[in-house]
């Protein structure tokens, strides 16, 4: 007997689009009919990553770094150039209806739901795609239309719904049939805070309560922090973290924040001894230093100037990681 | 099976928000056909018949060639362009069913509202006994109403499969179907062409979709070459048919490599 594998495995990784790149003009344009010259782009190049069962991934990354390309490769909708891939056991690319029976995909710019009927009805029509027994329809319904506090819009017309009313239906809709694996792309894009916090609060119950494999991709660091234990950074095509939230704040972050209080006036070439400055609004002053010497510097502020209030801070992750992304090595 | 049959379902609810739509499109194909009346009485000014239709006769055949347009005409290959071009297609392809089976029953839920007005319209005709039909004549023309909706809906679908290829599909769609009207007798019937044009057209299928069961319906058909054809319907469902596999195969292949 092999050892169980786990519930997602992709190795080796690799998508190659070919784009074709147009002169600008009409010349150009006449051009292009006869001889078109493509353009190799590295959508994913050599992508390795494990996820198990109940694991709540975070996949973050610039635009075009991969992520979606990703997510489809897993889902079964795109074909990958190379490596091998294997979700729930089945080979995605196949479709067979027993793998997409336990998957579900949510994108945040796309619908499932009927436009024209209300909610429930989609709902209904799921029931029988996915083949839910009766009993089990009813009572995952009633527990998620509880979860997203909706009891009262499910029967009205989808198109008279508000974006986050119909975000919260999306997801019904979509995870009925209690999938094993979830793949939510952006589910929070163009929500307000509060329709944040209930749909991240629900993702984080299903989760829990089904043991389910989930992978997130987000633009929001917020969606992310609160989620996510563990977070996969991918940038052009390539992975270049995988591992706790916290590690990343240890690795990458090479400075610490001080933000501090005066009493008094202070002059600002005075500070640029100490540290480089962030933020200078009189009278808080955000300083950025080295991390070994930060009690040092600490320390030099409270005896020199006139301090009410002194803080030592990490910089924020999302600080760290779009420094990562704008151009410094990796390695 | 369960789930086509709640898809057609559901799509007939959906149909039924656009009660108003339906309703306009009818006043809209009846204002073309008044048109058409004007047109064919200048026509008959100089004779009585033409290529074996007098005034009357030519009439009919129009307002029965709508009918039938009204009751088989498929929207699939807008629905199926746009689909693929916007991406959207992604979301119906991680569904546990065949797609196509999914987007036939939808259009058999759609279908079954305009079916309803069309019934309505044959049993006003029927019981005021103004075409002299017999039981015969409406079974074998429901048979050929049946088998023209799958040849529609095959034939517009492989047009929006064209989409896994092309990026601008709509004037490519109307195209083909203005030749599928043309061929079929939506603008003239298929005596009006020269005697080896006619026996052309006849031949394909297009005509058996549109001319061929109006002219029956007229009587113009004998009942032996009346089934023929309905056969020969069956023959171009089946060969419609791995052709739309054969093609939705391959596209759905090149969606897989391109991705949106």
């Amino acid at each position: 007997m092999l050892p169980p594998m786990s519930l997602i495995v992709a190795s080796n990784l690799k998508k190659y689009y070919r784009v074709y790149q147009k002169e600008p003009g009409l010349k150009g344009s006449i051009k292009s009919l006869f001889v078109r010259k493509y353009q190799q782009v590295k959508a994913l190049d050599g992508v390795n990553f494990k996820i198990e069962e109940g694991e709540l991934v975070g996949f973050i990354g610039p635009n075009g770094a991969g992520k979606t390309t990703t997510l489809k490769c897993l889902s079964g909708l795109l074909y990958p150039d190379e490596g091998f891939v294997s979700v729930l056991g089945f080979n995605p690319w196949q479709r067979k209806a027993e793998f997409l029976k336990q998957i579900a995909f949510v994108m945040g710019q796309k619908n499932l739901l009927w436009w024209d009927l209300p909610p429930i009805e989609t709902f209904l029509l799921n029931k029988e795609i996915y083949s839910v027994p009766k009993r089990d329809f009813d009572l995952v319904l009633e527990e998620m239309v509880g979860l997203l506090s909706v009891g009262d819009i499910i029967r009205i017309p989808t198109r008279k719904l508000s974006l986050g009313e119909r975000m919260k239906c999306e997801l019904i809709a979509a995870l009925l049939h209690r999938p094993k694996v979830l793949f939510l792309d952006e589910p929070t894009i163009g929500l307000d805070v509060v329709m944040q916090k209930k749909i991240r609060d629900f993702i984080k119950t299903y989760n829990e309560r089904y043991r389910a494999a989930i992978i997130l991709t987000s633009h929001y660091m917020g969606d992310v922090q609160q989620l996510a234990k563990r977070v996969i950074i991918i940038d052009k095509g390539v992975i270049v973290f995988d591992g706790e939230l916290a590690e990343i704040t240890k690795k990458y972050a090479d400075h610490k924040l001080i933000s501090v209080v005066f009493s008094k006036k202070v002059l600002k070439k005075d500070l640029k001894k100490i540290g480089e400055i962030k933020e200078f609004a009189f009278p808080k002053v955000i300083l950025a230093v080295k991390k070994g010497v930060a009690p040092l510097a600490a320390s030099e502020l409270l005896k020199s100037f006139p301090v009410e209030d002194l803080n030592i801070e990490e910089p924020p992750i999302e600080e760290i990681i779009r420094e990562l992304f704008t151009g410094r090595d990796y390695a | 099976m369960k789930k086509y049959l709640a898809i057609a379902k559901l799509s007939f609810q959906e149909d039924l928000a656009y009660r108003s739509n339906f309703f306009f499109y009818f006043w809209d194909q009846t204002l073309s056909f008044l048109v058409q009346v004007l047109l064919w009485t200048i026509v008959f000014k100089e004779s009585e018949s033409i290529a074996g239709f007098d005034f009357n006769g030519i009439l009919q055949y129009f307002i029965i060639v709508k009918l039938i347009q009204i009751f088989t005409v498929s929207r699939i290959a807008y629905v199926l362009g746009d689909l693929i071009i916007s991406g959207d297609l992604s979301r119906f392809l991680l569904r546990p069913w065949s797609f196509f089976w999914a987007m036939f029953s939808r259009q058999l839920g759609k279908k079954s509202y305009r079916f309803f007005y069309l019934s309505l319209v044959i049993g006003v005709l029927f019981f005021l006994d103004l075409l002299q039909l017999g039981w015969f004549k409406i079974l074998v023309f429901i048979a050929m109403l049946i088998n023209i909706s799958v040849l529609t809906f095959l034939y517009s679908f492989n047009l929006g499969a064209l989409a896994f290829w092309a990026t601008n599909i709509t004037s490519l769609i109307w195209f083909f179907q203005q030749i599928a009207d043309f061929l079929g007798g939506g603008w003239l019937p298929a005596s009006f062409f020269p005697v080896w044009a006619s026996a052309l057209i006849r031949k394909l299928p297009f005509y058996l979709a549109l001319g061929f069961p109006a002219e029956f319906f007229q009587g113009r058909v004998e009942p032996a070459a009346a089934l023929l054809g309905i056969g020969q319907q069956l023959i171009w469902i089946v060969v419609l048919f791995f052709l739309t596999a054969l093609i939705w195969g391959k596209g759905v292949k090149q969606y897989e490599a391109v991705g949106d």
